[in-house]
């Protein structure tokens, strides 16, 4: 029985104090906020009777996106001996991790787990959620339905990348930071809508809302983030990032907001719902946006590799810092 | 300069100049000019001598600058003119957050590694950097400065005695006499900050601010604001209950300063002083909100009194407010004449600054060479919009050739007016990948809830 209850709590049968407590400490100042912008709310309204008028929830994303299931790839050979799920904690399915779905399984094994070393298996399973999966503003929808459509938001592709890896026996598991956008991204994401605007300004960064996937691999947790792909990134004019590298659109904010879970708590998505409500003008909008900017991210890249195309942009000084000692003998030397 | 010999050029000159035989080639442009945008049309030989001066002083003391230049395959052989500088490697300025942690022993060593001087021993026992700061004040051959840190880490540098010398000589002399003429010896220095911190700019102000008597210098607190306070400046979101007080007091601290500010001005006004007003433009224009609800005008160019502002130009979160726009309202609001209203742009790393002229084109100061790169680093032509890089051969303490992550176009010279200097557009914008907050903002953070309206 306590093995059943703090198996529980570790999928996230209770939501975490701290992602509570960031949760009720943002209420206060968006209540304020809307309350100064009811012109802003307004203008939600023929966005949620477009939906209604659809029978479909006020919040529904209405983009179909069929031709974006993933499950098109898999062959038959590919669901045969699938490989085992473990009943481990970050290895077992949780709330929109779903690593036992055999769609995962199959295209965890398609992705070489097994076959692979860890480290090749889970740089593969990163590259492909990278480069298959899109960044979609739409409510959580999980892990499989992120593989059966074109993407979802960056805590959805998070657990694609968490639930390949956990179904090809790489432990992984969530890890949620503070963070505050780079100029690209805070024009689009943040400037357009005078709600988010004055609350991140209000707020100072961003808590309990982006994260990344931390797989253990070889003794180590490794993060990795895998919501641009490489044509948002390149229209963004940000350098393409991989397993264990930082991207370029947000700043984490040092010691603020770390909160590291197996799985998504209870009614994390449904809390999210409002938020989505409040600014789903702007959502459309910028799903429009976000798409423009992909096809200039895909130009770019038509006339170039990404190594080439990282190459340019990673062209920064990284200096190998030399040690006390190196430096007093350089000193002593020249002092001669 | 007949108009600038008074006591207060004479005390800049005594406390923070050096004896001729003691200064560099750079110097000769810091020290040896009184108007820094009247110069020599041939001032940029001595400024790329001191380029040349500079780049091999660093190459041959700083060994990780040795090895990042021989990593290069570069030497100061390589460097002998202008048409060389494209070469010389930059430093991003992210690298000053890359020391390893915010332990005091760790900063020194890493300060140590990357400096180009002897910065002097560590025998600091505390374990707050701030205090380390403080101590290297004290303590070392220079001082630490560090940034805004909006990201959560602060760039921290150090800078040997006689960079920061130059650094406070140019702010002043930048300030102070730049703007307009006469400047009497009983005006008055008005800064709504605090001159204990560390914080660059902040810290060099503060200093700069010694050549005025207690009674001629205004500052809106006299409360450290230390690194601890500015974090929670920069984020405005407290943890815990003994920064939710500290944090509620200094928004209760930055709310009454407008006023005590007000009524300041007023009493100056009054006696018919010359004022010198150094702020923010995001405070200037709260300042004006108040002002305007509560009927109040000055008439401040009676007394030729003038105005600098610095820190960006975020002043509404969804609403842009232009120099000129904000210059109009300053001269409606304080009586300040457009051409004694002046922005200034610079980086807690450079030792220079970029004064705004009064068709508000920012002047960079001519021992800066600044360069605009493209994508590949590659360094573009003037009126093309790139990646703001710049050669400081001010810089000693460490090599002042940065890449910065500021978007900005430059002019070879102004278009509107006869002052020299190449020129910015005032247009100033982040590049992508950089981080989109700046100093200015700290402030700003905590006086939000008035301003986005």
């Amino acid at each position: 029985m306590p093995g059943r209850i703090s198996e529980a709590i570790d999928k996230g049968f209770f939501i975490p104090w701290p992602m509570l407590r960031n949760f009720i400490s943002t209420i206060g100042p968006l209540s304020y906020i809307i309350a100064k912008h009811p012109g802003v709310l307004k203008d939600n309204i023929p966005h949620y009777y477009n939906r209604l008028k659809k029978s479909r929830v006020p919040w529904a994303h209405l983009t179909n996106e069929k031709k974006y299931d993933s499950t098109k790839i898999l062959t038959k050979d590919d669901y045969k001996n699938l490989p085992v799920i473990r009943n481990e904690k970050y290895l077992r399915p949780t709330r929109l991790c779903e690593c036992d779905a055999p769609e995962i399984r199959a295209i965890a094994k398609k992705l070489g787990a097994g076959r692979l070393s860890d480290i090749e298996f889970a740089n593969a399973a990163y590259k492909w959620v990278m480069e298959e999966k899109k960044f979609v503003a739409k409510p959580m929808i999980g892990a499989l339905q992120v593989f059966k459509s074109k993407g979802g938001v960056c805590l959805d592709q998070l657990s694609l990348l968490a639930a390949i890896a956990r179904a090809g026996g790489i432990p992984a598991r969530y890890r949620l930071y503070g963070l505050t956008f780079t100029e690209p991204l805070y024009n689009i994401f943040v400037v357009p809508n005078p709600i988010v605007n004055e609350t991140f300004e209000m707020l100072g960064f961003v808590e309990s809302l982006h994260g990344e996937a931390e797989l253990y691999v070889d003794g180590e947790w490794i993060a990795g983030d895998p919501t641009f792909s490489p044509e948002l990134s390149a229209g963004l004019g940000l350098p393409i990032t991989y397993l264990g590298e930082e991207p370029g659109w947000r700043i984490r904010i040092k010691g603020k907001g770390d909160i590291r879970f197996e799985g998504f708590p209870a009614l994390f998505r449904h809390l999210m719902i409002p938020t989505l409500m409040i600014v789903l003008k702007t959502i459309d909008e910028l799903n429009v946006q976000i798409d423009e900017i992909r096809e200039k991210g895909k130009e770019i890249l038509e006339k170039t590799t990404i190594e080439e195309y990282n190459k340019k942009k990673k062209k920064t000084f990284k200096p190998k810092i030399p040690t006390i000692s190196e430096v007093k003998a350089f000193r002593k030397k020249i002092n001669k | 300069m007949q108009e600038n010999e008074g006591i207060l050029w004479k005390k800049a000159n005594e406390m923070f100049g050096k004896p001729r035989q003691q200064w560099k080639t750079v110097d000769e442009m810091i020290y040896g000019v009184d108007n820094y945008y009247n110069t020599a049309k041939d001032s940029y030989k001595i400024r790329n001598k001191s380029i040349i001066e500079a780049f091999d002083f660093h190459y041959k003391n700083n060994l990780f600058y040795n090895q990042f230049c021989k990593h290069r395959k570069l030497s100061p052989s390589n460097i002998k003119s202008e048409n060389d500088f494209h070469k010389i490697p930059m430093i991003p300025d992210s690298f000053f957050k890359d020391y390893p942690s915010e332990n005091p022993m760790d900063v020194y060593n890493w300060l140590y590694q990357v400096s180009s001087v002897e910065i002097g021993k560590f025998d600091f026992k505390g374990k707050k950097l701030q205090n380390f700061l403080e101590w290297a004040e004290r303590r070392l051959k220079g001082i630490v400065l560090h940034s805004s840190g909006t990201s959560g880490k602060f760039s921290i540098m150090f800078r040997d005695s006689d960079t920061m010398k130059r650094l406070f000589h140019i702010l002043i002399k930048l300030v102070m006499f730049h703007i307009t003429k006469p400047v009497s010896d009983d005006i008055h220095f008005v800064y709504p900050g605090t001159p204990k911190t560390y914080l660059a700019m902040g810290h060099a102000l503060g200093t700069a601010s010694q050549i005025f008597d207690d009674e001629h210098k205004h500052f809106l607190t006299d409360r450290s604001l230390n690194m601890e306070i500015v974090r929670l400046m920069s984020s405005g979101k407290a943890e815990g209950l003994k920064q939710k007080l500290e944090l509620a007091l200094l928004i209760k601290a930055m709310a009454k300063g407008q006023y005590t500010l007000l009524n300041l001005l007023q009493n100056l006004e009054k006696n018919k002083k010359q004022i010198v007003l150094i702020s923010f433009p995001f405070q200037v224009w709260d300042l004006m909100d108040i002002m305007d609800k509560k009927g109040i005008k000055f008439n401040l160019g009676d007394t030729n009194s003038f105005m600098a502002t610095a820190g960006g130009w975020k002043i509404y979160s969804h609403k842009k407010v232009t120099e000129e726009e904000f210059a109009r309202r300053v001269e409606k609001m304080f009586g300040i004449p457009k051409e004694n209203y002046r922005d200034a742009y610079g980086m807690s790393e450079m030792n220079g600054l970029a004064l705004s002229c009064e068709e508000r084109y920012k002047h960079l100061t001519d021992w800066i060479y600044p360069m605009v790169l493209d994508d590949e680093m590659e360094p573009l032509g003037f009126g093309e919009w790139g990646r703001f890089a710049f050669l400081d051969p001010a810089g000693y303490g460490y090599p002042g050739f940065i890449m910065s992550g500021d978007k900005v176009r430059l002019l070879e010279k102004c278009p509107k007016c006869n002052k020299t200097g190449i020129v910015l557009d005032s247009e100033i914008k982040r590049i992508g990948g950089a981080e989109a907050r700046g100093c200015g903002n700290l402030m700003r953070n905590l006086l939000a809830e008035k301003l986005t309206s």
